[in-house]
């Protein structure tokens, strides 16, 4: 017995990182998913790790930043399952530079897929799950939430952006039984970190780093609460990381 | 196979609402538990229940604002258990009233219970983790840590105070292995918050079941050393928090 039998999760940038490894503790617990990511191969060899716990996997290429994407994932999660539990938006990108050089560009592309990807599937899960009589979404925010680092302008405007779309979303959907929480991760150990650069790209030498397994394991226990109850918001971060002070 | 196998956790207001919730969840995953309260009586009951299905309890009376009875809560513990792995800073008192009817007096107490306490326990505990080579430290902070309710000045101003003792905890621990997060609580099936629930009916705000935080707590608990949730909100979906006013 899983705690999540006979629920069906949607997870967004599912193919790499803490994605995967969110769709990998999920599964270990009975929970049929589809996992969405832009990189079509990445995408298959995860879902096929994922199906190995023995639950119904469908992998479904999406760029979030694609309003159509977005709409056909939805649906195409509606016609094999027929419902909508778990939403986990982990899709996201990291791009910075020094402030002066940023590009318009560069500043649109963090916050089409961060910030924009993450409200359309928002509004296609309250689509599904406001009739359906609830559901719970997990948005994967950052420390940078809270606090930058540097060159990363683009990054931390878009994850404080995505604290306020976690709160507007718990608002509009608390009488809906819809829950909304947060998950902000500190420097975790995914593929894209293994160079030891920094999330902006800027060298910072090795930092402390959190496994994915463990920041799983926080949104496992995000899901598995009760429908009535919520984790609004967690930061998980390793212990020796240069965060809790100031500068 | 517990998850806490051998740790040796100290809960302060362990004997009744979140802090039995947070005893029972360690206690399952095979935690040495110390629960320490001011009513002896609830405590023994509390040890009595807890250890029905397994597993070790002591309970030491023990009143969080005093300091001798803090020194030897921490005493009492290494005498028995010759270490301490995990302390949750959870004993606490809500206290209502409007800001112009508040006396210094209960001003004053529910510093001393909300803030004073949780410093005192952290500063001993310190003193057995820095030599042990690490520890946890688990401060139940509340919602109010965040947003007031009306009439809370004491509780509310005790919980952002909590606040900064956990992140000056974090900061101060992070080179010595030892690490604080604080758990934020809403509205939560404790026994004083039941009776609220029973004095306001149908007006009474929503609740969540006690084991939610403890399980939560038990999350904090066993993630691996270098891991720490800094902090984390666990509350009712429709408890109005979210919003504004």
């Amino acid at each position: 017995m899983g705690k999540l039998d006979g629920k069906v999760a949607i997870i967004t940038g599912g193919g790499t990182g803490i994605g995967k490894a969110i769709g990998k503790a999920f599964a270990g617990e009975g929970c049929d998913l589809v996992v969405a990511a832009r990189n079509a191969e990445r995408l298959q060899e995860s879902a096929a790790e994922i199906a190995e716990a023995g639950v119904r996997t469908l992998a479904v290429p999406t760029d979030v930043a694609s309003e159509a994407d977005v709409i056909a994932l939805f649906q195409l999660a509606m016609s094999e399952f027929g419902r909508v539990d778990i939403l986990v938006n982990n899709a996201g990108v990291i791009a910075g530079d020094p402030i002066e050089e940023l590009t318009l560009e560069k500043w649109r592309l963090v916050f089409s897929v961060n910030v924009d990807g993450m409200m359309m599937c928002t509004r296609e899960a309250f689509k599904i799950m406001k009739p359906q009589g609830g559901g719970r979404i997990i948005n994967i925010g950052s420390v940078a939430a809270d606090r930058p680092r540097e060159w990363s302008a683009p990054y931390t405007s878009s994850k404080h952006a995505v604290t306020g779309l976690t709160k507007s979303t718990a608002l509009d959907g608390r009488e809906y039984g819809i829950s909304c929480g947060q998950l902000n991760p500190g420097n975790t150990w995914v593929e894209r970190r293994a160079d030891g650069r920094s999330a902006s790209g800027k060298d910072m030498g090795a930092e402390p780093m959190v496994d994915t397994v463990d920041m799983a394991n926080a949104a496992l226990l995000m899901a598995t609460l009760p429908p009535e109850a919520n984790v609004l918001e967690m930061t998980v971060v390793p212990n020796t990381m240069t965060y809790i002070g100031r500068g | 196979m517990g998850k806490l196998d051998g740790k040796v956790a100290i809960i302060t207001g362990g004997g009744t609402g979140i802090g039995r919730g947070i005893a029972e969840s360690f206690i399952a995953e095979g935690g040495i538990i110390v629960i320490s309260g001011r009513r002896a009586g609830v405590l023994d009951n509390a040890k009595t229940e807890l250890e029905s299905g397994g597993g070790t309890v002591m309970a030491v009376q023990s009143d969080v604002t005093k300091e001798s009875d803090v020194i030897s809560l921490f005493k009492q513990t290494i005498d028995r258990f010759g270490r301490v792995d995990i302390l949750v800073n959870n004993a606490g008192v809500a206290q209502s009233g409007l800001i112009e009817d508040t006396s210094f007096e209960d001003w004053q107490t529910i510093v001393s219970i909300n803030l004073s306490g949780p410093f005192l326990c952290t500063r001993e505990a310190f003193k057995i983790m820095k030599p042990q080579g690490g520890g946890r430290i688990i401060n139940v902070g509340s919602i109010s840590a965040k947003v007031p309710r009306n009439g809370s000045v004491g509780y509310s101003s005790t919980k952002h105070g909590m606040t900064g003792l956990t992140k000056s905890t974090a900061l101060e621990g992070r080179e010595f292995g030892i690490s604080c997060g604080q758990l934020n609580p809403g509205n939560t099936e404790s026994e004083i918050m039941v009776a609220t629930r029973e004095r306001e009916g149908a007006n009474a705000n929503p609740m969540i079941p006690v084991w939610t935080q403890g399980e939560a707590a038990l999350y904090m608990a066993t993630l691996p050393p270098e891991a720490n949730v800094l902090e984390m909100t666990v509350m009712p979906i429709i408890q109005p928090f979210v919003g504004r006013g």
